[in-house]
């Protein structure tokens, strides 16, 4: 077919357009290769692998040392020497070899026929089998078959034996041979290996660089590295290629992410900028280490290649003083503060670059992203307890996994100052226009990178109790998210906001059904309205006088906010007060007056102040310490700056300023009593009231009943018994009445016209709500009975219907109204959360649930009109957006101490939403026009930033896992589920507030500081005890029974041990925690020791005895030396300079090392108890050995500090029987207002008992800091004569316990190492050094053990047996020089009673 | 109370009437009346100058827009650049049609041949168009390769089936089709108004079988076709897709252009039943019980409007069109008319009267 020749489209032009696009074809397909190419990640890998190949460098430039050449030639040399050494048993060497090659081809040869034989007997049983199977026994073929089978067994059986014989021969021979060449073939190897490490430092740097192996130092072979570089050509390098730039994943399959109705694992690619994450040698202080290490291979390259040396960088001086060696520096890391790290880091790299230039090298260039993870050991490292490999990176730090793009992987900018310079650096532009933003992300993605101070939420995935997390290796963990979860069960958010991980929580607020009985109106109201007015340092939050309903905070549907709120507290008091049923207080024996004086005493005696604080008694001496300090005024000014503030003024300068008794538990260093740093601010302790207004507050006869008997009023307080006598209680109360506030403005809010319009109008809104406002009107107005009628089936399910009907009736009808109010305020607040109210049993929680918030979505918060990122909000209106409180909120600000304009930006986040909520939790409501009912009622409990954030993290945290339970911490199989339950518990009890349980610092002890001769020193002997160890020590069933029935075991401790109204549960829950938390040290020391141990044995058996004393310098037990270390210091079992090299002789260190070994040894065999097994049952057996034992127990001198069974029952009838019936425990105050206390009980001086009559009583203080404590007696002696005796308190336990209350081991342990297992302690060692002091004397035959063991069992079938030692009788004659009847020579001790008297 | 809106320079006052505007019955509106000024003076307002014009001072007004921070976010997001294009695309090609109509319509005025006339329209498959539709291949991969790598799409979190997407957008091109389920039950919007629109555009040959504007560009010969089509494809598809992709925000709220997507903004969502109209407000009595009786009023309704609407339509306005194109033809016409006519009368009456249902048969699941 003829082509026509008029075509419509000229052939050329479309030739033209042909090869346009093609050309822009082809440009795009390049621009997208390069754009695929061209990642950000791409620099980071190749500054990392250019740092890489520099260290590399480095150690190839050590490996070029003279030093090393000298150790090569060493190495040479020796095996020369050793080659020399075996030649003269060259003969004998080969006639053993040649006897081998004989042995060895016998062995061969019988092997192989061995061999054989065995398959064919194989063959042959299979037959016998298939033969027995198919005729049965005793058929002639199966008798065949088996004969056969035996036949070749016994031929097998004998070319076994053949087999073995030449075996032997040539293994035996083999092994000799082994011996005489052992020395040559080490030598070699030594050899080898020194040879192969220069060879393979170079040969890294060089594939590092993409130079090729056979290629010297100079002549690099650019095509390579740009073929394995190039775009499209990098994948022909294969993977493991050194220096390929590649994206790098973890893929975690135990981390889940949600994809449709299924999971699936989660891949993180951030390893592939934060390349070095999981590279040791990234880590600072190893780099540090290499980096200085490298300085003399450096300078002898300078001088080979003749330029200047250089030398180490100036080293840093430590904060105590010392100034570390030059170049020695990184051994000391630990002890520098962060500042002086990086600097020196940065001065070493400096250096190091400085030669790299010389090199013509790249730089090496540390920072972000190539740093290796702060936390290595704990985060990311293969042996850590959260390898990279497993928990990755989003599962704390959240963001983008998959993405390798700065901003999109999402990551957080914390302020809009860093947000504009990130900008600039990472928002992904085309054609100049950025299209990747921080805002596009947040849009797609709704949870973006965490914010460092928020990463802790992660824990909770794993650690779903998180009281888990504590200390790791000395360091501290976690101590945000526990002290979210603390306050959130604490200060009563779990009240309103159930969190099902934390259902049964009690509530926190005090008991209101018998309010009548404990406050005043005048005083309920202003309080309500206003409580920090009255004790700043309170936990009841604030309802009233917010941003959303001050004068400020009025709109249109609620003008008068102020008026509204007071009537509505009105109401709340007049409901609380109305129903406030008959209760009755204790009644006080009528003759006890309250001493204040003596009152005052006993509160600090008694330990009221583990938990209460008490401004009035120390605000003088806390606060003109602290401005002295703080602002460096003399004491004269501060006491005037002190004594011009309010009352209301001082508590808030106490709770602004000092730490609290969340401190003592999350950062108890700083709280901690130390008399080397007097200077610490005190503890101000929030858990139980302050009580230095609390006069003010309440009743006297509602505080009498309340101390001798807190369950009285209400069965839930967390407040214990502390079991006061009537004059005790009348005392401390008589002197609690005393403190009081006069500034708050007490007064009930009247009743005015204006507030019963209000009244009437929110009452009417409410019914309004549901009903026709004809009818509300009506209701109102109580029209018909219609109100009374309500109020009553309101009512009716706690008074009971008739009670109701009694009660509302009579009432006016401004009361029914205020009732009515008072209800639905109630409800609305949600007061009855945390109080116990009546007429709200059962109610449900008022707040949200929060059990998985942090899931809910972002769209779901609302921000008010925080419409955009907060700098475009703070931008265009500062004085509404820019701060936390408005700026006119002068009231709001000083009530809180957090900052008003905060540097952290309101994004759109679950983080910020939840931490703005908490510091201002009316924030949300800002320029929003709502009804009354409508607004954010959240109360404000102003909290400070540091508790806000450490809330938001705990919330944020509320989300599924999403995690395998393979990563989960296994709670019930392990020592951790009894520890978090223990740690909860006892947080919540307050036993921390006393007793130092595991590293808290308990708040009393700032109240047991003692100047011993000039030296301010912590009261150990007086103090409560520190229970260390408390799982080992005591049996768990006795110490169940104590927590239900407290008896004084330390008579002469004046702080005492309340009685916690605990269930049985949770005295079990506490038992388990004890025992767990000694399991867990064993267990932890053992891991430690083992390998210590095992590696010490090893080397010993093949005899190097210097390995074995300085194994704690090894790199292999180098962690496990550290953790020992550590664990002894701070157990008190070494002191932390004992180890210090830089202050000890070598010699010294290694004793220290050879010390702390044993003593582990010993902790850990103490530790290491069986729980829930008590002890084995005793046998009795009063024999001769009994005998024995009850003479030791005297000879060792026992009941000199303790007592053994009980008093006597009285009456006494004379001295004799006084000395055994009344036992001394104490003497409190001086002279003649001296109290005596005998048996529990006090008796003034001059108090006749049983017709003895106290003559004295005192507390001799010595120069070492003892006390003794004596009273005496004058009575009827044993032949009528008066005569007058003295009476000396015990200062030990009473050891008739000790067989129901303590492990037999603890015991032996405790003979042996008092010290050890309770430092300070004043039970003397009488086993120094292990060795009995009776060891050898023929009256007690056997071993120190014997010893211990014969003490021990005396101890426990005494007790058992209910045996007494009784009292020693000291009379006092005229002479006064025949005290000393126990002839232990106390004659120095009486000189200076003497002195005294 | 301030409001972040409520700033003060003048161009936040423009916004603001902006804002207004495009709350959807004003836009609707605006859009009938704009497609009607521009069928009405096609002439005029295609000639090059004043389209340019036009032209210019939409640019220019979205320019201006692009200061507006919601308003970038908006337009800019990855998945609505396209519809940017797609509204200047529409935009022009309107114009070239009605250009070219323009003068050809002039042209015929004067007597003048076509512009299309003479013109050999035969193209040779090979080399003409098989290399053409070569070139236009390789153009649009290049255009697609830059695209992909100017407008990258974003790496969303994992989809969690229990947590939808605020607002959960249909694919673009059926945004239309979504807005529609706001006014009607699923079963029309979703099954029969679609199923229609697809059935209306086969019939067409065989309804419309008038030759004029066959092969060559012309509005004057063909008013009502072309006028019918722009306004089924431009407003009730094109202007839909605008909504849907500009307009509808978080909860499936209207906002302005320049209004921030507030997930907490309420929005006053009442609906009157036509019953309810019928029986309470009109006649002041209770609901019938029977549900057949209930709807009556709105079954008549419904049933008038297709009975009476092509019976009143043929003796007024399609007295001429009725004789052109029989019986069946006519009414299958006016039915697929009164059909599409639905959507703008409901959207009105929803509008005017928050009219939710004219028969609302919930027994039956059968609502119109």
């Amino acid at each position: 077919m003829p082509i026509p020749e008029s075509r419509l489209y000229n052939p050329n032009k479309l030739n033209r357009w042909f090869a346009i696009s093609s050309v822009l074809m082809t440009a795009s397909i390049f621009w997208m290769i390069w754009v695929d190419y061209d990642r950000p990640w791409r620099a980071f890998q190749e500054r990392y692998f250019d740092a890489k190949a520099a260290v590399a460098h480095l150690d190839y430039l050590d490996a070029m040392l003279p030093e090393y050449d000298d150790k090569l030639r060493e190495a040479e040399y020796q095996l020369a020497s050793a080659e020399e050494y075996a030649k003269p048993d060259a003969g004998q060497l080969e006639k053993l070899e040649k006897q081998f090659e004989i042995a060895d081809l016998a062995f061969r040869i019988a092997n192989n026929k061995y061999s054989g034989a065995f398959q064919e007997l194989e063959v042959t049983r299979s037959t016998y089998e298939t033969t027995l199977g198919e005729h049965g026994a005793g058929h002639a073929r199966t008798e065949a078959a088996h004969a056969q089978f035996r036949e070749e067994e016994a031929l097998v059986e004998s070319l076994r034996k053949d087999k073995e014989v030449f075996e032997d021969q040539r293994d035996e021979l083999e092994s000799q041979i082994r011996t005489l060449t052992a020395k040559v073939r080490a030598a070699k190897k030594h050899v080898a290996e020194l040879e192969e490490l220069r060879a393979s430092a170079l040969l890294r740097d060089q594939q590092l660089r993409g130079v090729l192996p056979s290629d010297d130092e100079g002549g690099r072979l650019p095509l390579v590295k740009a073929i394995i570089h190039a775009p499209l050509g990098d994948f022909t390098a294969p993977k493991t290629t050194p220096g390929r730039q590649q994206v790098r994943q973890l893929v975690l399959p135990d981390v889940r992410q949600q994809l449709n109705y299924l999971e699936s694992y989660t891949t993180d690619r951030c390893t592939t900028c934060h390349i070095a994450i999981d590279d040791p040698a990234f880590a600072e202080e190893r780099l540090a280490s290499r980096l200085e290490r490298a300085l003399p291979s450096i300078n002898e390259a300078l001088s080979r290649k003749g330029r200047d040396l250089i030398n180490p960088p100036e080293p840093p001086v430590l904060a105590s003083g010392t100034r570390l060696p030059a170049g020695g520096v990184s051994e000391h890391w630990d002890d520098l503060a962060q500042e002086q790290r990086s600097e020196y880091l940065t001065a070493l790299l400096d250096l190091v670059n400085g030669y790299m230039e010389v090199c013509d090298r790249e730089p090496i260039e540390i920072g972000q992203p190539i740093l290796a993870h702060p936390d290595f050991d704990l985060y990311v490292s293969i042996d850590s307890p959260h390898p990279a490999n497993k928990v990755g990176c989003t599962v704390c730090h959240e963001g983008n996994p998959q993405e390798t793009d700065f901003v999109q992987a999402a990551h957080s900018p914390p302020t809009h100052e860093i947000e504009e310079a990130w900008k600039n650096e990472y928002y992904i532009t085309r054609l100049g226009i950025p299209n990747v933003t921080f805002e596009t992300v947040a849009h797609y993605w709704d949870r973006p990178m965490r914010l460092p101070q928020y990463t802790e939420a992660g824990c909770a995935k794993c650690h779903s109790e998180i009281t888990d997390i504590a200390l790791f290796e000395g360091k501290r963990h976690g101590g945000r998210i526990n002290l979210g979860r603390y306050l959130f069960t604490q200060v009563g958010c779990i009240n309103c906001h159930n969190i099902k991980e934390l259902a049964g929580a009690r509530r926190v607020g005090p008991d209101l059904r018998h309010i009548a009985a404990k406050l005043e109106p005048e005083f309920v109201q202003p309080w309500i309205y206003s409580p920090q007015s009255f004790r700043p340092s309170t936990r009841m939050p604030h309802f009233f006088m917010q941003e959303n309903n001050r004068d400020q905070g009025a709109n249109n549907f609620d003008p008068e906010p102020v008026l509204r709120t007071e009537t509505e507290v009105a109401a709340v008091s007049r409901y609380l007060f109305a129903l406030s049923d008959d209760w009755k207080p204790v009644t006080k024996p009528a003759d006890t007056v309250g001493d204040p004086t003596r009152g005052r005493e006993l509160f600090k005696q008694f330990g009221c102040l583990g938990c209460h604080g008490n401004i009035a008694e120390y605000g003088q001496e806390w606060i003109t310490k602290d401005l002295m300090q703080r602002e460096g005024l003399d004491e004269q000014t501060a006491f005037h700056r002190y004594k011009g503030m309010t009352y209301e003024q001082r508590v808030q300068y106490a709770s602004d300023r000092f730490p609290t008794d969340t401190d003592t538990i999350f950062d108890p260093d700083a709280t901690r009593f130390d008399p080397e740093d007097l200077d610490k601010p005190p503890v101000f302790t929030r858990f139980a009231p302050d009580l230095s207004g609390i006069g003010s507050k309440v009743t006297a006869d509602w505080l009498y009943s309340w101390l001798i008997n807190p369950a009285h009023y209400s069965a839930t307080t967390k407040m214990p018994s502390m079991r006061l006598l009537p004059s005790e209680a009348a005392d401390i109360a008589s002197y609690l009445m005393t403190l009081e506030n006069n500034a708050f403005v007490q007064g009930e809010f009247e009743m005015t016209p204006e507030r019963h319009a209000m009244a009437e109008e929110l009452i009417f809104t409410l019914l309004s709500a549901q009903k026709s406002e004809r009818r509300s009107m009506a209701i109102v107005q109580d029209v018909g009975g219609e109100l009374t009628s309500m109020l009553v089936s309101l009512l009716t399910r706690t008074l009971g219907k008739d009670a109701a009907y009694d009660l509302v009736s009579g009432m006016t009808l401004e009361d029914k109204q205020l009732l009515y109010l008072g209800n639905k305020t109630i409800s609305h607040y949600g007061c009855y959360a945390c109080h116990e109210i009546r007429g709200f049993e059962g109610a449900t929680p008022p707040g949200t649930d929060l059990s998985t918030w942090a899931e809910k979505p972002v769209a779901q918060l609302d921000f008010a009109n925080y419409n955009h990122a907060f700098h475009d909000m703070r931008h265009d209106q500062p004085d509404v957006y820019g701060f936390v409180y408005p700026r006119d909120a002068w009231d709001l600000n000083r009530r809180s101490p957090t900052p008003d304009d905060l540097q952290e930006q309101i994004t759109h986040t679950h983080a910020a939403f939840a931490k703005h909520k908490m510091l201002n939790p009316r924030i949300w409501d800002r320029e929003k026009l709502k009804r009354p009912y409508d607004k954010l009622k959240m109360p404000n409990f102003y909290f400070t930033e540091k508790e806000a954030e450490a809330l938001t993290t705990f919330l944020l945290s509320r989300a599924s896992a999403r995690v395998n339970d393979s990563l989960k911490v296994d709670y019930a199989g392990s020592t951790l589920g009894p520890i978090a339950r223990g740690r909860h518990l006892t947080r919540e009890l307050n036993c921390n507030g006393c007793h130092q349980l595991e590293d808290n610092a308990p708040t009393i002890q700032q109240y047991f500081a003692r100047d011993v001769s000039g030296t301010i020193l912590f009261d150990e002997a007086n103090a409560p005890p520190r229970l260390w160890g408390e799982g080992a020590k005591v049996q768990p069933d006795w110490l169940h029974g104590f927590f239900g029935n407290v008896e004084p075991l330390r008579p002469w401790l004046q702080v005492r041990m309340p009685s916690f109204n605990l269930t049985s549960e949770q005295a079990t829950t506490l038992v388990a925690y004890f025992a767990a938390l000694s399991q867990r040290d064993a267990m932890k020391l053992n891991e430690s020791l083992a390998p210590v141990a095992e590696a010490i044995e090893a080397e010993r058996a093949r005899g190097d005895e210097e390995w074995a004393e300085t194994w704690f310098e090894k790199s292999l037990l180098a962690d496990a030396a550290g953790r020992l270390r550590w664990f002894s210091v701070d157990r008190k079992l070494m002191r932390a300079r004992d180890f210090d090299v830089l202050a000890q002789s070598p010699e010294r260190v290694r004793e220290a090392h050879a010390k702390l070994l044993n003593r582990a040894e010993f902790m850990q065999s103490l530790f290491d108890i069986e729980y829930p097994f008590g002890e084995p049952p005793l046998t009795i057996s009063p024999d001769e050995r009994f005998e024995r034992g009850s003479f030791l127990f005297n000879d060792m001198g026992c009941l000199k500090c303790h007592v053994f069974g009980k008093m006597l029952e009285g009456p006494a009838a004379n001295t004799d029987q006084f000395v055994q019936t009344y036992r001394l425990d104490a003497v409190r105050g001086e002279g003649d207002d001296a109290i005596v206390i005998l048996n529990g009980k006090p008796y003034p001086i001059g108090a006749v008992i049983d017709g003895h009559t106290l003559i004295s009583a005192q507390n001799l203080r010595y120069a070492g800091g003892d006390v003794e404590t004596t009273a005496v007696i004058e009575g009827p002696g044993p032949v009528g004569i008066n005569e007058r005796v003295q009476l000396l308190a015990a200062s030990a336990p009473n050891l008739a316990l000790s067989y129901k209350r303590l492990r037999r081991d603890w015991v032996q342990g405790w003979m042996l190492e008092p010290a050890l297992i309770q430092p300070d302690t004043k039970m003397p060692q009488n086993f120094a050094g292990g060795v009995s002091p009776f060891l050898g004397d023929p009256a007690y035959p056997g071993t120190s053990t014997d010893h211990l063991e014969l003490l021990a069992d005396h101890l426990y079938e005494a007790g058992a047996m209910g045996l007494r030692a009784p009292l020693l009788k000291i009379v006092i004659d005229d002479s006064e020089e025949e005290f000393d009847e126990d002839g232990e020579g106390g004659d120095d001790e009486f000189d200076e009673e003497e002195e005294f008297d | 109370m301030v409001n972040y809106l409520a700033a003060t320079s003048a161009l936040d006052d423009v916004k603001h009437v902006i804002n207004v505007l495009c709350e959807p019955h004003w836009f609707l509106i605006i859009s009938v009346v704009a497609l009607a000024v521009f069928l009405l003076k096609y002439r005029t307002v295609t000639k090059p100058a004043v389209a340019g014009t036009i032209g210019a001072l939409c640019t220019l007004a979205f320019l201006v827009s692009c200061l507006d921070s919601n308003f970038v976010k908006i337009v800019t997001k990855a998945d609505n650049v396209p519809i940017v294009m797609m509204m200047v695309l529409v935009g022009f090609l309107l114009w070239l049609a009605f250009r070219q109509a323009a003068l050809n319509d002039e042209r015929m005025e004067r007597g003048e041949p076509l512009r299309e006339a003479g013109a050999d329209d035969k193209v040779l498959v090979w080399p003409d168009l098989v290399y053409i539709e070569l070139i236009a291949l390789v153009l649009c991969t290049a255009a697609l390769v830059v695209w992909a790598i100017v407008l990258p799409a974003p790496l969303e979190q994992p989809a969690d089936p229990n947590v939808a997407p605020n607002p959960a957008k249909a694919p673009w091109y059926f945004l239309g089709l979504q807005e529609m389920l706001v006014y009607f039950d699923p079963w029309l919007a979703g099954v029969v108004l679609p199923g229609l629109i697809i059935v209306g555009l086969i019939a067409i040959p065989y309804i419309d079988k008038n030759p004029r504007g066959n092969g060559y560009y012309t509005f004057k010969e063909r008013p009502f076709a072309i006028s019918t089509f722009l306004f089924g494809f431009v407003i009730l598809w094109v202007v839909l897709i605008i909504f849907g992709t500009f307009l509808r925000g978080p909860n499936w709220n209207f906002f302005g252009p320049y209004e921030f997507w507030d997930p907490h903004r309420p929005a006053a969502l009442l609906n009157t039943e036509f019953h309810d109209l019928f029986w309470q407000g009109l006649l002041d009595r209770r609901l019938p019980e029977h549900f057949l009786i209930r709807e009556l009023p709105g079954i008549v309704l419904v049933v008038g409007y297709f009975v009476v609407c092509p019976v009143l339509l043929k003796a007024t306005f399609f007295r001429r069109m009725y004789l052109q194109m029989g019986f069946i033809r006519y009414n299958v016409m006016a039915f697929l008319l009164l059909m599409m006519m639905l959507m703008p009368i409901k959207m009105a009456l929803r509008w005017m009267f928050n009219l939710h249902y004219v028969v609302g048969i919930t027994e039956w699941f059968l609502n119109v």
